[in-house]
């Protein structure tokens, strides 16, 4: 039986868009690096950086009252009340 | 940076086209981005219908928001990436050489150039419903330089390009000597022999 916090999720989550992050900005610098940042490109990356920022939003809105210290069980073969991982 | 400084433009050097990949052959991966996405929704709603009391609990549905996301974030990189790819496969023709930059992956980019006067054969290539209806298709450049064939897929308008190709080569080739690229020049030009 492990018991974790439920921020461990929100900490997994942050690195995994922190990763994300750094590709979309690795992307965006080959644009920009070959001088092939032109009006197409520029509404293009606009468009998907736009849908990540409404991504980001509707999940901050979406959580806004959870107990995010409260403690999750995970691999509790004993009983049926935990994530059942 | 601009494109000039990127390719080393010469001060006599003029870009006469940027060839991009045709933009019909980036919708196969607009309509994956477009599965991608509907994916956490769809899932969502199954879910919901089959087990209703899953999402009961704020945890798990916490938990659920918290993986959807970081889905439809991973599915919008999968587009960026592939629209970068797809922008960054570029073929600039100038009045001087010609530059295939190929963008084969985020982090493996091949960039080859010849100079037009050692072109010798220009093929246009154009197979398949949709390459004929919407007019692209392969362009293949043999050269008599180091890298010898440039093969590059899904241009548009192929046949156009072919003549504007051979039609710069011909300019080109009043430029240089034509001992070297030829050993039997064509009439009406005259044969100068290399300086020693």
């Amino acid at each position: 039986m492990v018991i974790v916090p439920f921020y461990l999720f929100l900490a997994l989550y942050a690195g995994f868009l922190f990763v994300c992050g750094i590709f979309f900005a690795i992307n965006l610098l080959h644009l920009v690096h070959t001088g092939t940042l032109t009006t197409i490109a520029l509404l293009v990356s606009a468009l998907i950086f736009g849908a990540v920022a409404l991504i980001l939003l509707g999940t901050w809105q979406l959580l806004p009252d959870i107990g995010w210290s409260e403690p999750i069980t995970l691999f509790n073969f004993d009983s049926g009340n935990s994530l059942g991982f | 940076m601009h494109l000039a400084e990127f390719i080393h433009q010469k001060s006599y050097e003029k870009i006469e086209k940027l060839v991009r990949r045709s933009a019909i052959t980036f919708i196969p991966y607009l309509l994956l981005a477009a599965v991608l996405i509907a994916i956490p929704f769809v899932l969502y709603t199954f879910a919901e219908t089959l087990f209703p009391n899953l999402f009961m609990s704020p945890i798990t549905n916490a938990l659920a928001i918290l993986v959807g996301s970081g889905f439809l974030v991973a599915a919008l990189l999968f587009l960026y990436t592939n629209f970068v790819t797809f922008y960054l496969d570029l073929l600039i023709i100038t009045n001087d050489r010609l530059l295939d930059i190929e963008q084969k992956t985020l982090f493996a980019r091949s960039v080859s150039e010849t100079d037009l006067f050692t072109i010798q054969d220009v093929s246009s290539d154009v197979t398949g419903i949709f390459a004929s209806l919407f007019n692209y298709g392969n362009l293949t450049i043999q050269t008599a330089a180091a890298t010898e064939k440039f093969l590059i897929p899904n241009v548009p308008d192929p046949n156009g390009l072919r003549h504007l190709i051979l039609d710069l080569c011909e300019e080109d080739r009043k430029h240089h000597n034509p001992y070297i690229i030829n050993p039997r020049p064509v009439s009406g030009h005259q044969i100068v022999p290399p300086a020693a």
